[in-house]
């Protein structure tokens, strides 16, 4: 199991990531089920903890998606095989359906349909520059 | 020359249009041409006018003193000559004072755009109603002499194919081969071979209810015939029997209304402030205008009577040949394998008999149809429907949707009559139409082909490779100047140049399949284009354009940085070739092993002495894997029973690397399995990407370039007070946006 510190140390850089990315993260049991995944695959508590520990490397975005398959088998010591079949798991429950919650918010939350009096002179003064109704969305 | 004048002989004649008038006078004056109509003063006696050389009109309302100044200007006209000529020929067109630009260009123009068209249009008319004319007539082909003679020859032709088929017949009998098949084909030949010779009666039967059905409608269009003096004259006696169909489609759009006295009038009259003001002539824009918009209504109903004549002779030539070639087709008919011969079998040659014949009919009935409709457009008198008028009087907008309008209906509906001729129309039609093409395409074709596989080999392998290599050098340099590589134009450079490398050795180098190729094959092909885009569409097409001319920036294959990666790549699947039994070992042992520590948890407790030393194992073999990868000494393996280390499989992996790797702090790192996994290859990528990152960077501010400098300009402009105002096109700046943030192409359907 992942420890508390380690634990800890996840949520702090958790909240650098963008606000959409957070909540579709937080939208997922990810801890529990790459846990599952481990046991699935005969690893022991220690091993479990370091998949998570690299799960998490990769949410965060501190691991490219090619080294993460080779980092499961460095780290957690499986063979090649068995690391390219827990990473294509995970790919499967966890990574892809954070991805597309996360793809959702994005979709849902980017046009700001209410724009304030000011956005809409600050956009004319601009010239047309749309950022202006962003900075609604960045304050929320 | 007339003219009205006013204020004759006495104070009694001055203008005053509040009065109760009683009549008007009409002489000769250069008052009227300059547009200067006066209505006279009731006390003004008819005979005073007469008396003066005038012509005296009785009070009438205003539409029908129009109409007579209108007659009486009319009469005026020097024959031949139009109100709007006489615009044309009243402008200056001298070097002092200098009026050579407007009068002469206008002049120029006139010839160009309005004289030509009408010429051409005129010419097409003719020609429509002279084909429509013959091609529903079935007198064209009975009057031929020549078809009965060819269809004759192709008759005693097809009659010895009869012989054949029968010796074909009775060889398949004598050796046995025959069985239902053959007893068809002999009923089929003998009534055919007597059939044969009714061919051209059976084909003619089919093309003459054609054209009667054509007739029918033909003659229900009600078309009359005006003489140049204005009198309707019988059609017969006008056009040979024919009528002027293209004359009375003609009528609802006429450009040339545009152009008449009371128009040109309308043109000139400006309202300011409520002051109705007239100009002595027409503006120099307006005059073009109306030349421009009446040249162009013109060529576009001359191509499309031009088209539809065209069409009508292909299809009596076409007819001609389908009855020529009848007896051949019917023989076809009794072999199977000769029914299905192109152009000539029987299946061919039903099927283009039934929809060339009936090509005709289709198309009159469009014609009627459009005739059933003309009046509902068309308004006699002032040729324009109330809907563009502004109360009782016309507007000059309302003159122009009055023309144009009608336009697009009646000859929209033409070209859809025409496409079913073209379809119609057959073979003859469509060589008719592409004669030319084919003739130059074939001649175009050898020559550009020959040429393209020249210049495929010899420009596109060299000048390719040169190109990249020119390119690699100069996007090296703008990597090494920062931000002064966009100014200075360096990376605009090294773009220009990958471009060419990619185009020299990807082109054909063959015109035919260029934009310029394509263009001229569609205008002479006469293809009216595909569809227009709109503006939405195109911006998101240059979008598309730019971020896949952004994409295409990347580093190449033959560039450093990605020969790097291609090395290391290399030199690791090396590595791992070299040691790959051990390491397949390795891995099956470790999967056996953590099978083997499942099982004892399982079996045993986790804490059992059974599953430590089955974690021990496993552990010893991953530890073994991890010192190969890592070329690390494994000192040995630990005693799984004690936990003691032993030397067991002892062994140094020192060797297991491929020289060494410096990394960008300096520090020198031995490339093995596990660093060149984790650390060369990923810094190999990393390089890539940066460098693609800043070439499309670049790219998209060079997109964007018009944009931002109308921002700085505008801001500069507006003394700081403004953040500046982005002028250029939302594409470009779209463009940009996309390309730096690296997103996908929003697809908004």
């Amino acid at each position: 199991m992942i420890t508390e510190k380690s634990k800890n140390l996840i949520g702090e850089e958790m909240l650098s990531l963008p606000k959409e990315m957070r909540d579709a993260i937080n939208s997922f049991y990810w801890e529990k089920m790459s846990e599952e995944i481990g046991r699935k695959y005969l690893l022991n508590e220690n091993e479990i903890e370091t998949l998570q520990l690299e799960t998490a490397s990769f949410l965060l975005g501190l691991v490219d998606e090619d080294a993460y398959a080779g980092n499961i088998e460095d780290e957690v010591g499986t063979s090649k095989d068995e690391a390219k079949k827990i990473s294509e798991e995970i790919f499967q429950k966890i990574f892809t359906p954070i991805n597309n919650t996360f793809e959702e918010n994005i979709k849902k939350n980017m046009p700001n349909r209410n724009p304030n009096a000011e956005q809409n002179l600050n956009f004319i003064l601009s010239g047309g520059d749309y950022s202006v109704f962003m900075e609604e969305r960045n304050k929320s | 020359m007339f003219i009205i004048l006013v204020g004759l002989f006495s104070p009694l004649a001055q203008v005053n249009a509040q009065e109760d008038l009683k009549g008007f006078c009409v002489t000769s004056s250069y008052n009227f041409i300059r547009g200067k109509k006066i209505e006279i003063a009731a006390e003004v006696k008819n005979s005073t006018c007469t008396n003066g050389g005038g012509r005296w009109f009785e009070t009438l309302p205003e539409a029908e003193r129009d109409k007579a100044a209108q007659e009486a200007a009319a009469a005026a006209t020097p024959a031949g000559s139009t109100p709007f000529e006489r615009q044309i020929n009243n402008l200056d067109c001298d070097y002092w004072p200098p009026t050579w630009f407007n009068g002469c260009l206008l002049k120029i123009s006139y010839n160009f755009f309005f004289q030509i068209p009408s010429l051409f249009l005129w010419l097409s008319a003719q020609f429509f109603d002279v084909m429509i004319d013959l091609g529903i007539k079935s007198t064209v082909t009975s009057d031929s002499g020549f078809i009965p003679a060819a269809w004759a020859v192709i008759r005693d032709l097809s009659n010895i194919f009869f012989i054949l088929i029968l010796l074909y017949i009775a060889i398949r009998t004598i050796l046995g081969l025959g069985g239902h098949e053959v007893k068809q084909m002999i009923a089929k030949v003998i009534i055919i071979a007597l059939l044969i010779n009714f061919s051209m009666f059976f084909t003619k039967v089919v093309i003459d209810s054609s054209n009667i059905l054509a007739l029918i409608f033909y003659n229900r269009v009600d078309v009359e015939v005006t003489s140049t003096d204005g009198i309707a004259v019988p059609t017969d006696a006008a056009l040979n029997g024919g009528k002027d169909i293209s004359g009375a489609m003609w009528k609802t759009f006429d450009a040339t209304r545009l152009i008449t006295d009371k128009n040109i009038k309308l043109l000139k009259t400006n309202i300011v402030d409520g002051k109705v003001t007239e100009e002595n002539n027409l503006s120099f824009s307006l005059t073009l205008g109306i030349m421009l918009f009446a040249g162009g209504i013109m060529l576009f109903a001359a191509y499309a009577f031009f088209v539809s004549g065209l069409m009508f002779i292909g299809r009596l030539l076409e007819l001609w040949v389908l009855i020529i070639f009848s007896p051949f087709a019917f023989m076809s008919w009794t072999v199977p394998k000769f029914a299905s011969i192109e152009y000539l079998g029987w299946d061919a040659w039903f099927k283009r008999l039934i929809s060339t014949a009936f090509m005709a009919p289709i198309f009159m009935f469009f014609i009627y149809l459009i005739f059933m409709l003309l009046p509902h457009i068309y308004e006699h008198g002032g040729g324009v429907k109330p809907i563009f008028s502004r109360g009782a009087t016309t507007t000059i907008l309302g003159a122009i949707l009055g023309i144009l309008i009608p336009a697009i209906i009646v000859m929209s509906m033409l070209l859809k009559a025409t496409q079913f001729a073209k379809k119609g129309g057959g073979q003859f039609g469509e060589v008719l139409l592409a004669g030319a093409k084919i003739a130059g395409g074939v001649a175009l074709g050898v020559a550009t082909g020959g040429t393209a596989l020249l210049a495929r080999g010899a420009i596109g392998g060299a000048g390719g490779f040169v190109a990249n290599k020119a390119a690699t050098g100069t996007n090296w340099v703008g990597s090494k100047m920062g931000k002064w590589g966009n100014r200075l134009g360096v990376n605009k450079l090294a773009s220009g140049l990958t471009s060419v490398g990619k185009a020299t050795q990807q082109s054909s180098f063959d015109i035919r399949a260029t934009g310029l190729g394509k263009t001229f094959a569609s205008k002479t092909g006469m293809s009216m284009g595909g569809p227009i885009r709109s503006i939405e569409q195109k911006n998101k097409e240059k979008v598309e354009k730019e971020k896949k001319r952004a994409d295409e920036l990347g580093v190449r294959a033959d560039e450093g940085l990605k020969q790097k990666l291609n090395k290391t790549e290399a030199d690791l699947q090396g590595l791992l070739n070299a040691n790959s039994k051990e390491l397949s070992d390795l891995d099956k042992l470790i999967t056996v092993r953590r099978q083997a520590l499942s099982d004892a948890n399982a079996q045993f407790g986790g804490n059992s002495p059974q599953a430590e030393k089955a974690g021990r194992d496993l552990n010893n073999y991953k530890n073994r894997k991890k010192a190969l990868k890592t070329g690390a000494n494994y000192a040995g393996d630990i005693d799984i029973n004690t936990g003691a280390t032993t030397t067991t499989n002892q062994k140094d992996y020192a060797s297991v690397n491929v020289g060494t790797y410096t990394d960008s702090a300096g520090v020198k790192h031995a490339r093995t399995i596990d660093y060149m996994e984790d650390i060369e290859i990923r810094d190999r990528k990393h390089d890539i990407e940066t460098e693609n990152r800043r070439r499309r960077v670049a790219f998209a501010y060079r997109t964007n370039k018009i944009n931002r400098w109308s921002k700085n300009l505008t801001k500069w402009g507006t003394l700081g007070i403004t953040n500046g105002f982005d002028l250029g096109s939302n594409a470009s700046r779209e463009a940009a946006h996309a390309i730096i943030m690296e997103s996908k192409i929003e697809d908004k359907k």
